[in-house]
């Protein structure tokens, strides 16, 4: 139970999963709403499309329901619900048969340094807008690892687990990803 | 070490993830090469707004009653064990 919690006499989210699991529906509900802002905003980054991220948000909160019981409370609900979040996304990419390419590095193109010969010391303003748009843009798997590692701040190591890689894949898409996002900025740049 | 090579391992380096015995001649290249310097800041820039990003403000959200609807919880609540 949070500080907040304490002071202002809210459910924990411990006691509205038990109540949920035991059919209060206003409890699930209440779930939902000091959540759903977190796991839609994790969809839309994984997925870069607010449509999806609307669809995959219900599956997840439909889900949740469904699997409400089986929290124990053992890790925060948060946690917990960000991994369920994320399952739901990747099972999402799987059925859409746009696995993302974790195993196919070699399928790659490989990344070409921009090197901004014409001004090689100055990087486009990398504001919110700039950024998204270049993560949106990323394949599958490089956004998967960004968002998770660059955005929601995970380590590798549970990077590797909740996706099923190695670390060493982890890092090795990290690395690709933060380049092809710099092209990206680049050459959106360059075209303005 | 090369250029390539250095640029391999500049998120390692930026995440401080190198050894002394990687992370000392990347540090040597990037005071001396103008390139490699201008990538790794441009990476760093990257990571700092990825950051900002997390709290996701200014992003439009969907309607949550909308979405609360489509889930149809209070359809199916009366089935549930």
């Amino acid at each position: 139970m949070s500080v907040v919690e304490v002071e202002t006499g809210e459910p924990t989210d411990l006691d509205l999963a038990q109540q949920s699991a035991a059919g209060d529906v206003s409890a699930f509900e209440t779930l939902y709403r000091r959540h759903f802002r977190r796991v839609y905003l994790l969809c839309l980054r994984m997925l870069g499309n607010p449509a999806e991220a609307e669809d995959l948000t219900q599956e997840t909160f439909t889900h949740l329901y469904n699997k409400i019981g089986s929290f124990r409370g053992d890790s925060a609900f948060t946690t917990w619900l960000h991994r369920l979040t994320v399952n739901q996304v990747l099972m999402h990419f799987r059925r859409r048969k746009s696995r993302p390419e974790f195993t196919t590095f070699d399928g790659e193109t490989p990344i070409q340094i921009v090197r901004g010969t014409e001004n090689p010391g100055k990087m486009p303003i990398v504001d919110r807008l700039v950024l998204e748009d270049a993560i949106s843009k990323l394949p599958p798997g490089y956004r998967s690892i960004f968002v998770l590692h660059d955005v929601e701040g995970h380590e590798h190591g549970e990077i590797a687990r909740m996706l099923g890689i190695s670390e060493g894949t982890s890092k090795s898409q990290l690395h690709k990803a933060r380049l092809k996002i710099r092209n990206l900025i680049r050459e959106q740049a360059a075209l303005n | 070490m090369d250029c390539a090579d250095i640029i391999q391992l500049l998120s390692d380096y930026h995440d401080g993830a190198l050894d002394e015995m990687l992370a000392g001649p990347v540090r040597t290249h990037l005071v001396l090469c103008l390139e490699c310097g201008v990538i790794f800041n441009d990476l760093t820039l990257i990571v700092t707004q990825a950051v900002v990003l997390r709290e996701g403000q200014g992003i439009a959200l969907p309607d949550e009653n909308v979405i609360w609807q489509r889930i149809g919880i209070i359809r199916r609540a009366p089935s549930r064990p």
